[in-house]
Order: C-alpha cells, then sequence, then structure tokens
C-alpha cells in the first residue's frame, strides 16, 4: 500500500513538474515553433499533443487564424488630383511560422511591418484611377490589384494575404461643406425643372384642349350651316316642282298676294286710264269702253 | 462570445501538490499505512471531482464542439447531456448557433442614435448619403466560426459588412438609393457580405440584411425636400390642367349641340313651310283649272277689292290722257313730284 502511495506521489511530481517540460498541446488555432536555445528545431502545424526536450526546447505559439491588419484611414490623391479619405484593412495569415518567427517574431510586429506595406501600394493604385471609378466602378478591381501587389511583399515575412478591402473611401472633411453646397445645388436643379415641366405640360394641356373645344364648334359651325343649306335646297324644290305646274297662274296669284300686302300702305296713290278692265263697267252696265 | 475550459491554474492540481507536499513531510517521519490510505482514497476523491467535471449540457439551439489535447473532435455535439474529458486534456465549446445575432451598422440601439463615422456614405454619384443597417446572422459551421477566424462576430463581420454596404450603395446613384434600388442594395448587400464571410472562414450564415433609414445627410435635407414639394406641384398642375379639360370639352360639345339641333330645326321647318305652301298652291291650282276664266276675274277683283280702298286713285280718260300732267302735283304735300320724277310726253 505504501508503495501505491509513493507511486501517486511520484506521479503527482511528475505531472506538475515534469510533463509540462515533456509534452506541449497545440490548439486548434495555433501554430508551434520550437527552438533550441534560440535555434530553431521544428514547426509543429497539427493541433493535438506534441514531445519536445526537456528543459533545453521551448515552445512558442502563432496565430493560425486570420490575422487582421487595420490601417488608419488616410488621406490619398487620385488621378484626377481629388482627395479621398480611405481606410483599409486586410486579411492574411501565418503560411511559414519560421520566416515569420526569423523576421517579424510577433503578431503586433508583423502588423506594423504590413500596414505600411498595404496603405503604399493602396497609395499607388488609387493615384491610377479617377475619384469617380474609385468609388462607383473599379473599387473591386483596386482591392484585387492591391492584394496582388501587396502578396508578394509579405512572402518573406511568411505571410499570406488573403485579401484587402476598402472599408470606407470618403470625402475628406474640409471639403464636406462644398459637397453639400453641390447637392442642394443639383436638387435645386431637379426641383426646378420639375416645376417648369409642371407648368409646361399645363400649357400643352389648356393649348389643346382650347383647340379641340375650337374645332368641335367650328365643325358644328359647318354642319349646321351644310344642314340649313339643304333645307334651304329642298324647300326651292319642292316650291319649284309645285309651282312649275302653272307658272303662269303662280305669277299671277303671287301678285295678287303682293299687291295685298305692299298697296295698302296709306301713301299709294295710283292714276288708273278709266278705260282699264277694273272701270269697264263704271261708265257702261255693258262694259261699253272696252 | 464562446467560452473554453481552460483555466490557467487548476484547483484540482494545486490540491494535488499540496496533498502531496503534506504526505511527504509525513512520509519522511516513517508514518504508517494510515497515511498512504489517506493520500490514496483523497487521491481517488480528487480523480473522482475531477472526472465530474467533464459533464456538460447542451440547450436546444445550442451546438458543442470538443477539443482533445488542442485537437477539434468533430462533429459537433447535438442538445443533452454529455460527457467529455475533463481539463488539461479535453476542452469543451459550447455556442448558440441557431440563435439569430444582429449586427447594427451606422447606429447603435436605435435610428435615431445614428453614428455618422459608419452611417455616412458617398454614392456613386458622388453625393452623401446616411445609410443605417442591421445584419442578422447565425452559425452555419461550428468549427470554422470557433477555430478559422479571429472575433468572427465582432470586428470581422463587422468590417466585412461596412465595406460590403459601402461598395453597393457606391455602385448606384443617390436618388436610386433612396427610392427603387433599395430592394437591390439589401440583396446585394447580403450577397457581398456571405462572399466576404465565406473568405474569411467565419462560419457564418447572414440570414438578413435590412436598411432600415436611407436618407439623404440633415445638412441637404431641406433641398430634398423641396424636390418632393416640386414634384407635388407638377402633379397639382397636371391635375388643374386635366380638370380644365374636363370642363372645356363638354363645353364646346354643348355649343356644338346646339347649333347642330337648331340647324336641323330650321331644316326642318324650311321644308314643312314650303311643303305646306306647294300643296297650297296645287289645290288651288287644281280648282282654277276647272274654271279658270271665271276664277281669274273673281281673284282679280277680290284681291282689288282689298287693295283699293287704302290707295288714292286718280282715273283719267285716256282720251285726255296728254293732260295728264296738268293734275300734277297730285297731293297736298308737295312731295308728290317723287312719283313722276321726269315728266313724260
Amino acid at each position: 500500500m505504501k508503495i501505491i502511495a509513493g507511486l501517486i506521489v511520484a506521479l503527482a511530481i511528475g505531472v506538475f513538474f515534469l510533463v509540462p517540460q515533456v509534452v506541449f498541446v497545440v490548439d486548434e488555432t495555433e501554430v508551434a515553433i520550437v527552438t533550441r536555445f534560440g535555434e530553431l528545431q521544428g514547426v509543429q502545424e497539427n493541433p493535438g499533443l506534441n514531445f519536445k526536450t526537456p528543459f533545453v526546447e521551448k515552445v512558442t505559439k502563432y496565430e493560425k487564424r486570420l490575422l487582421i491588419f487595420d490601417a488608419p484611414p488616410q488621406s490619398m490623391l487620385t488621378r484626377d488630383k481629388k482627395r479621398l479619405e480611405i481606410d483599409v484593412y486586410a486579411r492574411g495569415r501565418i503560411v511559414n511560422p519560421r520566416l515569420f518567427r526569423e523576421t517579424v517574431f510577433t503578431e503586433a510586429n508583423a502588423a506594423t511591418v504590413a500596414i505600411p506595406i498595404i496603405s503604399s501600394s493602396l497609395r499607388e493604385e488609387i493615384a491610377k484611377d479617377d475619384q469617380i471609378e474609385i468609388i462607383a466602378v473599379n473599387r473591386e478591381e483596386i482591392m484585387i490589384r492591391v492584394r496582388d501587389a501587396v502578396a508578394p511583399q509579405l512572402v518573406p515575412f511568411g505571410i499570406e494575404v488573403i485579401d484587402i478591402r476598402i472599408k470606407r473611401a470618403d470625402f475628406p472633411a474640409t471639403i464636406a461643406d462644398s459637397v453639400y453646397a453641390r447637392m442642394q445645388a443639383e436638387r435645386k436643379r431637379i426641383a426646378d425643372r420639375e416645376r417648369a415641366e409642371g407648368a409646361e405640360r399645363d400649357a400643352e394641356v389648356r393649348a389643346s384642349v382650347d383647340r379641340e373645344a375650337a374645332i368641335i364648334r367650328a365643325e358644328a359651325t359647318r354642319d349646321a350651316q351644310i344642314t340649313r343649306g339643304e333645307g334651304e335646297a329642298e324647300s326651292v324644290k319642292i316650291f319649284a316642282e309645285a309651282l312649275q305646274q302653272d307658272p303662269d297662274f303662280y305669277a299671277f296669284q303671287r301678285s295678287l298676294q303682293a299687291y295685298r300686302t305692299f298697296l295698302p300702305d296709306g301713301n299709294t296713290t295710283l292714276v288708273l286710264p278709266a278705260d282699264s278692265e277694273l272701270f269697264q263697267f263704271l261708265q257702261s252696265p255693258m262694259g261699253s269702253n272696252r | 462570445m464562446y467560452n473554453r475550459d481552460e483555466p490557467e491554474v487548476n484547483l484540482e492540481q494545486i490540491l494535488e501538490r499540496l496533498r502531496n507536499f503534506i504526505g511527504k513531510l509525513r512520509g519522511g517521519r516513517g508514518g504508517g499505512n494510515g497515511l498512504a490510505y489517506i493520500i490514496i482514497g483523497g487521491f481517488a476523491v480528487l480523480l473522482g471531482l475531477w472526472l465530474a467535471t467533464g459533464f456538460y449540457s447542451i440547450e436546444i439551439s445550442e451546438q458543442g464542439a470538443q477539443r482533445l489535447f488542442g485537437k477539434y473532435q468533430g462533429p459537433p455535439v447535438e442538445p443533452g447531456l454529455h460527457w467529455y474529458y475533463p481539463s488539461p486534456i479535453g476542452a469543451k465549446d459550447v455556442v448558440a448557433v441557431n440563435e439569430i445575432r444582429s449586427l447594427e451598422v451606422g447606429f447603435r440601439g436605435n435610428t435615431d442614435n445614428p453614428i455618422p463615422d459608419e452611417a455616412n456614405m458617398i454614392t456613386g454619384d458622388q453625393n452623401i448619403v446616411v445609410a443605417q443597417l442591421l445584419v442578422q446572422f447565425r452559425i452555419k459551421n461550428l468549427e470554422h466560426f470557433l477555430y478559422r477566424a479571429v472575433d468572427p462576430d465582432g470586428v470581422t463581420i463587422k468590417d466585412a459588412a461596412e465595406t460590403s454596404l459601402r461598395q453597393v450603395v457606391g455602385q448606384r446613384a443617390i436618388d436610386d438609393v433612396l427610392t427603387i434600388e433599395k430592394e437591390a442594395v439589401q440583396v446585394d448587400t447580403q450577397r457581398q457580405l456571405q462572399k466576404l464571410l465565406d473568405l474569411y472562414e467565419t462560419g457564418i450564415d447572414v440570414t438578413e440584411v435590412r436598411l432600415l433609414d436611407v436618407s439623404p445627410p440633415t445638412q441637404v435635407q431641406d433641398a430634398f425636400d423641396d424636390v418632393v414639394r416640386a414634384r407635388e406641384d407638377k402633379e397639382r398642375i397636371i391635375n388643374l390642367a386635366a380638370a380644365y379639360r374636363e370642363g372645356q370639352i363638354p363645353l364646346a360639345r354643348g355649343d356644338a349641340a346646339r347649333l347642330t339641333e337648331s340647324a336641323a330645326g330650321f331644316k326642318e321647318t324650311r321644308v314643312a313651310e314650303a311643303t305646306g305652301q306647294a300643296e297650297r298652291f296645287l289645290a288651288v291650282l287644281e280648282e282654277y283649272r276647272k274654271a279658270p276664266e271665271v276664277t281669274r276675274q273673281r281673284l282679280y277683283l277680290e284681291a282689288m277689292e282689298e287693295v283699293m280702298p287704302g290707295i288714292k286713285k286718280f282715273i283719267v280718260d285716256p282720251e285726255n290722257g296728254g293732260g295728264l300732267l296738268q293734275f300734277l302735283p297730285l297731293t297736298d304735300d308737295g312731295n308728290s313730284n317723287d312719283l313722276f320724277p321726269t315728266p313724260s310726253n
């Protein structure tokens, strides 16, 4: 029994003093580098339990996940000499821990190395395009070009660039006011145009309505005159057909009617010969003077 | 957001060391079997307690990931009670993968609390627009979410969301972003954001991207409002013009109808009059033809009878006709010269 207890005690001592010197754990998110008095012995990229020589070998762990390189916003000049405030970030990972350890040593240090490289490459690419292209058209393309330019420069540090993104491309604060003024002017232009178009449509519609109304009236007048003419023509025709039966009698009868109408107005004086037919019986019952 | 069961100093380890230390002291004095039993018993109890820390439960909507000496042992563990090697041998991460999480871009809490640096962005026609975006997401790949990206649901998704929104808005004119293209902005932003999150192996699934508010900057709000007013003015004027049409055309048609009807009436009247008079003439003519001489005489005399009473008459003998002029002037008024302005021989 003492032996068992002794073994347990020995095991406990071993576990807590020796084991950490012999084994080390590499997490899913890490890579490990083993060095002996500063001299590189090996790289362990697979997660799990690993062994090393106690006391003389030392383990350093690096991030296996994507590293974030976030550059501060910088003012950059476009090809058309306009300033843009550009905020860029990059994602990369340590693909060669050996090189990484030899050159930059820590992740924090890697950022101080990578960010200036990213910034200067971006500055070059920004200078190749006009402002409008950077904002609207070519952003994706520019980001790919920057990534392709930066990638080989970070290979010597054991870093692979996965992606570079322009997070923001904004007007510098100093010109914001002039941008607002431009926007206001543009809105005014649109508002004026809308109102003018309204007035234009109004004039068009009213003119066309007046024209249509005039046409409607004119056509009606025309049709009315035609109808009146038809009425008169028909009336003439009806008279003519009837009167032609005996023009002489018509003349006689119509003349009598006319005499009735115009003679008895009180001012007419008529000189009649005594031998006119009217008076044939005036002097002789036999109509002698005839 | 996820919790790793890896305390740096382990309670069990400390107790173990302490007990060992005491054991050694007593052993040095040549203690009996009792001490050994205490050591063995204590060890067994500690071992049991330590093993008990391996139990853990996973709630519904959660998933668990287990690591053995740091190495992920897939696949993810589903809800229920589980046991896995306690720390430091094993480790377990439990994450609510199905819970919908939110990311606010351009505001915090509610849209009345904007963050101008995030919300103000340039449109394709170089205007500035204020956009507030709500991203909702869940975890579709626990292994990637836990072990591939740094802070996947923090800095990483925020960077990616801002980048995507700005890129998408940058491709459109301000008027489109404010009105018809709003839906398209959401769809494109979601697609772009998902692309980036997949590239960064975050294991995140974006379920919804919603623009909560898109508006012009407050500095130019009035100008934008005036455009809206101008459009309303235009509509109003066009409606008034349409009303003018509605009023004028029927009036003209009314006038036209009056003209046409009155002409038709005129025509009917004339035809009727003519027909009546013609019929009257024909009727008289018919009778006249039966006795033309007598009828003619009669008609003539009747007419004279009616006419003559209103007329001043001078009856002269044709035998003395040459002396007609001596009777002139025939009336007293002196104007009767007009009747025969030139003497006839």
